[in-house]
This record gives C-alpha cells, sequence and structure tokens, in this order.
C-alpha cells in the first residue's frame, strides 16, 4: 500500500486555530482549539465548514460583556466596547 | 540525540496492557474531582432560567442570603440582562451543605420579562420569528463550489434528491462539569477540576482573578469524561473562585446537577440537509448540490464536513447556522464529522439503491485525496479496510439489495467510512527522574480523559528501563507539571508519547554514564543494558536495577523530553458495518453486529485502544438508535433533561463489536496517532444504512427510533 503523507500536524479543519485571522484579535477570546493547537501555525479555514464555540474569558459565555456574540470575526473589532487587542 | 521512529521490536509497545488506575476506578477507590472535599468545603448550587428567553427585571437574595448555613450569594445575571435559553444561569448560592445551598436557590425572588421565545429550528426559521441574536437567526456560510454542478448531474445515469437530518444530543459525562477552588492564600489558588485540560483551566483561573498562572494549581487525578466539553473553567469554575475568595478561602464546589448537564453543559448540533447526488453506472459521482444549516443553540458552531471522505468534482453546497433559544454547543467528539458522515453515506446508499449496484462498488468508485486538507491519500487503506469490514460482517453471504426482502422481521447490512486527523503537538515535554531507590517518575501537565495515558507513559518508561509499567510513577493531571497536551481532537497520545520517549531514552542514557565508572571493571556505558528489572554489562545480568540506581550517588537524574519528528502523525481512515434486524410492525431496531476497522498508526497499548474503539462504537450507536434533545415549542423548555426520557443505550442493546485493528507495517512506521475521535464517527451512519437496507425505505431523520423508522414507512406506502 502507499505511504500516507507525514505532512505536519494540522488541526482538524472546522475547530478552532483552523482559521485565518483578520487581526488581532481580543485578548478574552477562547476556544477548545486555542488550548490544542499550540504549534503557532495560521491554518487556512479552506473547508467552508466551522464547528467551532467561542466564550468570553469575561463572561465565560458565548456572549461578550456587550450582550453581543463572542466570535473571532467580532472580536477583533475597536468599536466593540469591551475589546481589548492581545 | 531525540528519536526519530520507534523501536521495531518491543517487549511492551503494542501489546495489552491493562490501564494502571482501572482497579481503583473499578472499585470505587479513584477519587474524581467531584469526590473531593476539602476540608471547610462549601456548597455551590446554581439559580437557572426557566425561560427560554427573558430579561430579568429584579432579583431580590435577601431571603436566600439569611437562610441557614448560607456564606454568599453570587448573581451572575443581573437586572436587565438576558437569560436566552432554558438553564442559563442567574446566580449561585454557596452554603455549608448541599441541600442548604438548594433551599436558599427557592427563596431567590426574580422577576422576569418573558420574551417570545425560537427554540426549534422551525421556530427560528419562520417568518417573523423572534429574534434569539440581534443580527438574526439564520447565518449563511461562505458556498462551496468547485466545478460545474449542474452539469455533472446532467451526466449521471441516477440522480436522487434526499432531505436528512439529526437532532442536536447533548453531552451525557458520567461526572459533570465543574470544579472546587480553593484561595490558599492571598495569592494562591487551588483547584479540583473534571477537565480535559489542566492548563487551560489554570490559565483561566490565573486571568480571571488577576493572579500569575504559576500561582493556580489545577488538579486532575481522574476524569469522568469530557468528549470535548471540559475546556477551560467554564463559568462555574470562575464563580467558584470569586466565591471563595469572597468567604475568606474556604473551598467552594460547584459541580452542575443532571439536569443542568443536559441544559447547559454542551452539545452536539443538529444538522439537516438538502441534497441532489447524482452518478453513472459504474458508481462515479458525476455531481452535488447540498443545503445544509444545524442549530448549536444560541451560539454558532454548526459546521460539518461535505462532502465526507469521498473525492469527486462538481459540486456546490450552502450551510447556515441556526440560533435558537437552547443550551449552547460544546465540541463533541469528532466535532461535525458524525454529521457529515451520515449525511454523505446516506447519500451514497441511495444513490447506490437507485442505480442498483453493491454499495460498496459505489464507495470504492470514488476514493482518493481528501477535501478535509490534510492531504492524506487514504485509498488503499479504504479499499483493504472495506474488504477485512465486509468479511466480518459476511456481506458477500447476507447482502441483500434494498427492498428485496419480505415478511415483518428483517436484517439489513449498512456501511460508512470516516476519517480523522488526530496529530501530536510538537511543544509539549514529560519530565522523566531516576532516585537513587530506583524510582522512576514521570511527570507532566496532560490527564486522562479515558483514553490511557497515564498507563501508556508508563509502558513507554517500562519499555525503555526494562521494567513493568507498575513499577513506574505516571503523575499527571496537575497543572504545575512541564507543559502536557490538552485532550483534544486525539491528540493527547501523538502529543505525548513522544517527549516521554525521548525524556525516557536520556534519562536512561544519563544513568548508563553515571553508574559505569562505579561498577566492577569499569565497563563503557554503552555496554550497558537493561532488562526484565536489571542492569545487564555486556549482555550478562550484574544486579538489581534498584541496586543499580544506587550507585548514581545521592542527588536524581532529572531529564525532561521535547516532541521529536517520525514517532507521531495525522491523518487515519475507519470503515464500520452494521448489522441490523428491523420489525416493521413496531419499528424496533435491534443491532445484531458492528464491525470496527481502523487504523490509527502505531497502537502502544492495544488494550486500551480497544477500549476507545468499543467506547466510540457505543457512542455512535446511542447517535444511531437513541439520542435526541427535545425542545418544547410552546414553552421553549428541554423536555428530556433526565436519564429517564433522554434515552442512551442499556446492556442489552449493545451488540457484538467486532474490532479490527487495520496496522500493517507501513501503517506502524507512521508512528502514534490519536484514536478518541475517529471510531464514533461511522457508526450511526452505517446503523442508517442498514435499516434502509432492511426495510426498503430510507429513514430520513435520526435516531432510529421507533416513530422515525415507522414515519418512513407510512410515508413510503409500505405500511
Amino acid at each position: 500500500m502507499s505511504e500516507p503523507s507525514q505532512e505536519p500536524v494540522a488541526p482538524e479543519s472546522g475547530e478552532a486555530g483552523a482559521e485565518a485571522t483578520a487581526g488581532p484579535v481580543c485578548r478574552h477570546l477562547r476556544s477548545k482549539g486555542m488550548y490544542v493547537y499550540t504549534d503557532g501555525m495560521d491554518y487556512g479555514f479552506e473547508h467552508n465548514y466551522d464547528s467551532t464555540l467561542y466564550w468570553c474569558l469575561k463572561t465565560m459565555k458565548a456572549f461578550g460583556p456587550d450582550d453581543d456574540m463572542v466570535e473571532k470575526e467580532s472580536c477583533c473589532r475597536p468599536d466593540r466596547p469591551c475589546y481589548q487587542p492581545l | 540525540m531525540a528519536a526519530n521512529s520507534w523501536p521495531e521490536s518491543t517487549r511492551l509497545l503494542n501489546k495489552d496492557y491493562p490501564r494502571l488506575d482501572g482497579l481503583a476506578k473499578a472499585s470505587g477507590r479513584a477519587k474524581y474531582p467531584s469526590d473531593e472535599r476539602p476540608e471547610g468545603t462549601l456548597f455551590g448550587v446554581i439559580l437557572y432560567s426557566p425561560h427560554a428567553h427573558a430579561r430579568i427585571k429584579s432579583i431580590d437574595t435577601a431571603a436566600a442570603e439569611k437562610m441557614p448555613g448560607v456564606k454568599a450569594v453570587e448573581v451572575i445575571a443581573g437586572p436587565g440582562k438576558l437569560v436566552r435559553y432554558h438553564g442559563d444561569d442567574i446566580a449561585v448560592v454557596a452554603a455549608e451543605t448541599e441541600e442548604q445551598a438548594r433551599d436558599a436557590v427557592r427563596a431567590i425572588q426574580v422577576e422576569y420579562e418573558v420574551l417570545p421565545h425560537a427554540a426549534t429550528e422551525a421556530q427560528a426559521m419562520a417568518e417573523n420569528a423572534a429574534k434569539v441574536i440581534p443580527s438574526g437567526n439564520v447565518r449563511k456560510g461562505r458556498a462551496q463550489v468547485d466545478g460545474k454542478p449542474e452539469e455533472g448531474l446532467a451526466k449521471a445515469d441516477a440522480v436522487i434528491e434526499a432531505t436528512y437530518s439529526v437532532p442536536v444530543v447533548t453531552h451525557v459525562c458520567l461526572e459533570p462539569h465543574g470544579l472546587t477552588a480553593r484561595w490558599d492564600d492571598k495569592d494562591h489558588i487551588t483547584a479540583w477540576a473534571s477537565t480535559q485540560a489542566v492548563t487551560a483551566t489554570a490559565s483561566e483561573l490565573a486571568e480571571s482573578n488577576e493572579l500569575p498562572i504559576s500561582n493556580v494549581t489545577v488538579l486532575t487525578e481522574v476524569m469522568g469524561g469530557g468528549f470535548g466539553s471540559k475546556f477551560g473553567a467554564d463559568l462555574w469554575g470562575t464563580t467558584a473562585a470569586r466565591i471563595s475568595k469572597k468567604v475568606g478561602g474556604r473551598p467552594v464546589k460547584i459541580f452542575l446537577d443532571r439536569i443542568q448537564e443536559h441544559l447547559a453543559g454542551g452539545n452536539r448540533p443538529s444538522a439537516m440537509a438538502k441534497v441532489k447526488i447524482g452518478a453513472t453506472k459504474d458508481g462515479k459521482i458525476t455531481g452535488m448540490i447540498a443545503e445544509t444549516f444545524g442549530t448549536g443553540g444560541v451560539a454558532r458552531g454548526s459546521g460539518f464536513p461535505l462532502p465526507y471522505v469521498y473525492k469527486f468534482t462538481n459540486f456546490s453546497r450552502e450551510h447556515a447556522d441556526v440560533f435558537v433559544n437552547g443550551g449552547n454547543s460544546r465540541a463533541m467528539r469528532a466535532p461535525g464529522h458524525p454529521q457529515g458522515c451520515l449525511i454523505m453515506e446516506s447519500a451514497l446508499d441511495d444513490l447506490a439503491a437507485k442505480l442498483g449496484v453493491d454499495p460498496l462498488v459505489v464507495r470504492k468508485a470514488n476514493l482518493g485525496k481528501d477535501l478535509l486538507g490534510d492531504q492524506t491519500d487514504r485509498t488503499q487503506m479504504y479499499l483493504e479496510q472495506i474488504d477485512i469490514g465486509a468479511e466480518l460482517i459476511g456481506w458477500s453471504k447476507n447482502f441483500q439489495p434494498r427492498g428485496s426482502q419480505k415478511g415483518i422481521v428483517r436484517r439489513g447490512l449498512g456501511v460508512a467510512l470516516h476519517q480523522w486527523g488526530g496529530g501530536g503537538a510538537p511543544d509539549k515535554q514529560v519530565s522523566c527522574t531516576v532516585f537513587p531507590d530506583g524510582t522512576i517518575e514521570l511527570k507532566s501537565a496532560t490527564q486522562d480523559i479515558g483514553t490511557g495515558i497515564r498507563t501508556v507513559m508508563a509502558m513507554i518508561a517500562a519499555e525503555v528501563f526494562g521494567l513493568q509499567p507498575t513499577d513506574i510513577k505516571s503523575n499527571i493531571g496537575n497543572s504545575t507539571f512541564p507543559p502536557g497536551q490538552s485532550s483534544g481532537g486525539s491528540t493527547t497520545t501523538p502529543s505525548m508519547s513522544p517527549p516521554c520517549y525521548n525524556a525516557c531514552l536520556e534519562a536512561r542514557d544519563e544513568f548508563f554514564k553515571k553508574i559505569a565508572p562505579a561498577l566492577p571493571g569499569a565497563p563503557k556505558p554503552e555496554d550497558l543494558s537493561l532488562a526484565d528489572g536489571k542492569l545487564m554489562v555486556k549482555g550478562e545480568a550484574a544486579m538489581s536495577f534498584k541496586d543499580a540506581a544506587r550507585k548514581i550517588g545521592m542527588n536524581p537524574i532529572s531529564v525532561t523530553g521535547k516532541f521529536s519528528q517520525g514517532l507521531s502523525s495525522n491523518g487515519v481512515a475507519g470503515v464500520q458495518f452494521a448489522d441490523v434486524t428491523v420489525d416493521i410492525e413496531t419499528g424496533v431496531v435491534k443491532l445484531n453486529k458492528i464491525v470496527a476497522v481502523q487504523d490509527s498508526g502505531l497502537i502502544l497499548d492495544k488494550l486500551t485502544w480497544n477500549s476507545q474503539v468499543y467506547g466510540g462504537v457505543i457512542g455512535g450507536l446511542n447517535y444511531g438508535l437513541f439520542e435526541e434533545r427535545v425542545m418544547d415549542p410552546v414553552s421553549g423548555r428541554m423536555l428530556n433533561p433526565d436519564m429517564e426520557l433522554y434515552q442512551l443505550a442499556g446492556a442489552s442493546d449493545i451488540p457484538e463489536i467486532v474490532i479490527h485493528a487495520y496496522e500493517p507495517a507501513a501503517i506502524k512506521k507512521r508512528g502514534v496517532i490519536g484514536i478518541g475521535e475517529p471510531p464514533t464517527i461511522g457508526t450511526a451512519a452505517a446503523i442508517g444504512n442498514a435499516v434502509s437496507n432492511a426495510i426498503g425505505v430510507r429513514v430520513t431523520n435520526w435516531p432510529m427510533t421507533p416513530i422515525n423508522v415507522l414515519n418512513a414507512l407510512a410515508q413510503a406506502g409500505k405500511v
């Protein structure tokens, strides 16, 4: 049989760590993938599926102190009153 | 020098070894975090929302604060705050006993402004639906397009159109979520947490309490399951720490009860898919168009892979997250994959039935380098695994085409393919210390969520030092130890075994260097070896390992091992078959047999590896046959948040499970790959296909309960 690839470890796409980062995310943004995939690689979000659940360290919920949703795409917006860049 | 391969010949590794803490766990002696009651422990009980959607108008805790035994009341959602689902946290009472805390929770007066809700996907997607989040209840993801789907479908000899769905299922960890937190002094916290990430939990407790991370110690000696849902300190953990500080450092224990586990402990999102797919007579897929959605409750995260496993062009897929007033999702064993698998495999089976070809032919015709990004070409693995599984389930003898059976009780076979990543993180460490009395201690800040990493690490050390795993102190579950892997994504064993092996090799070599001059005749270090608990000099037993260890002097040898390439890899394939019997008058499905063929590189402990596959299959058959979060559209509440109405398999529901570890030499050479996730992915899909094969009709809605089976038969005019 053919030898499978031995490429560097990538997160199973669809989990956190598998998304492109647009800018500095809030220092209070958390996800499971941030704790699991710690090699610092930036994996492209190439498969159009995302099963990541984010939470905020300030509220420990999926909603931030401003009652808006916690997610990578919006927890990098300076116009959110609770935003604190990394 | 770090190793880049595992030894060809092994005494312990790649064989069966019982887990070191197995007896303690089976006998009840093991102390789980939820068993811990440090002196002076207060018990925290949570007041949660009875409403699906409401605004807190006022909250009065005065009466509760005066009740016997109550030491603190902490409000989480004060006036003006929204609660977004049945089970959303409002306040916590800490008291001397759990009963006192429960009484006091009942004394808290909350005035709610009850708001319109959307507790089901249908409610959330309806016109004029109550808004779950301000931006709208449906959020479309980026569309996937590859080639020209319509043109592809036009080339097909057969096209099917179908809708498939699987509901939200909740995490049902045996040990609930929670921790006990204690302020040891004004600068230090100790927490006993049921977590799959001691370091993450320490980090979150530290940050939320503005302490240095090194001032927080999180302990998880053993834990009762997490499956992806126990990362970080959680609201309950940070609240316990806050209350502990408030009451002068007394330990505060907050663990969810079983109802809260269902409501707020996390779940796997639902999935619905409308699929149009076509293929030529030889089973080659020519095109697919899919529209899908799912809900992760009040959070996103319902995405799943589709296409799944199979390689073809000319497809398009659109997916939307639907927000409902329900507890939010959390990662659950192979996030997204079970949903993607059962939708893809159902569509493929329906296509095979329409083409009139063997379902295995369609699978084999569409393999190739997968679409999920790790670039592993699993084609050959799948071809061999399908043949192995087919033989074990008796496919050639027992498979009958869909719709060919008569009678009330019918038997069917089904198949499903799955895949997973499961590689190792390259920044983890393990320390190995050899003490002068011969004790060998391993340390790392990882934890055993059930996969057996404590035992695997001890096996590695025992292999290197010529000892038994029971001779090794394999210490994990402490956040202050060298950085260890958080247990998610099937990464623990591939992350921890390389640094463990390297630490042991280096410590052993250091040991040889240190004792060689003190041995009779002063042999060279390279003349020394270890076997059967003895030091060998030029292959001859010289003394016991313990006696040899005394020659290192008064100070131990301690080495911290790091990750090295070549010892682990990622990317696995798996094939599962199901054999079922269905009574078409009652709709009852009985599982006869499940075959699980799985690769995961080099298997270090075959016994714990098999346990993972058994557990994965049992989790998968629960998904296929029983589990469903039932939401009441009228009240917006979950109707079955208990272990009576939330159905799981009992012992008599578990069929014969045949496991085949697929590990030819080329697979073993890949090194260690995780096994936690893969074996749970394909089971529900295989069961669904077997049921359809038996009754001649596709049951489009999971789980395969009698009502869903009978509905499918009725809709097809078969009853």
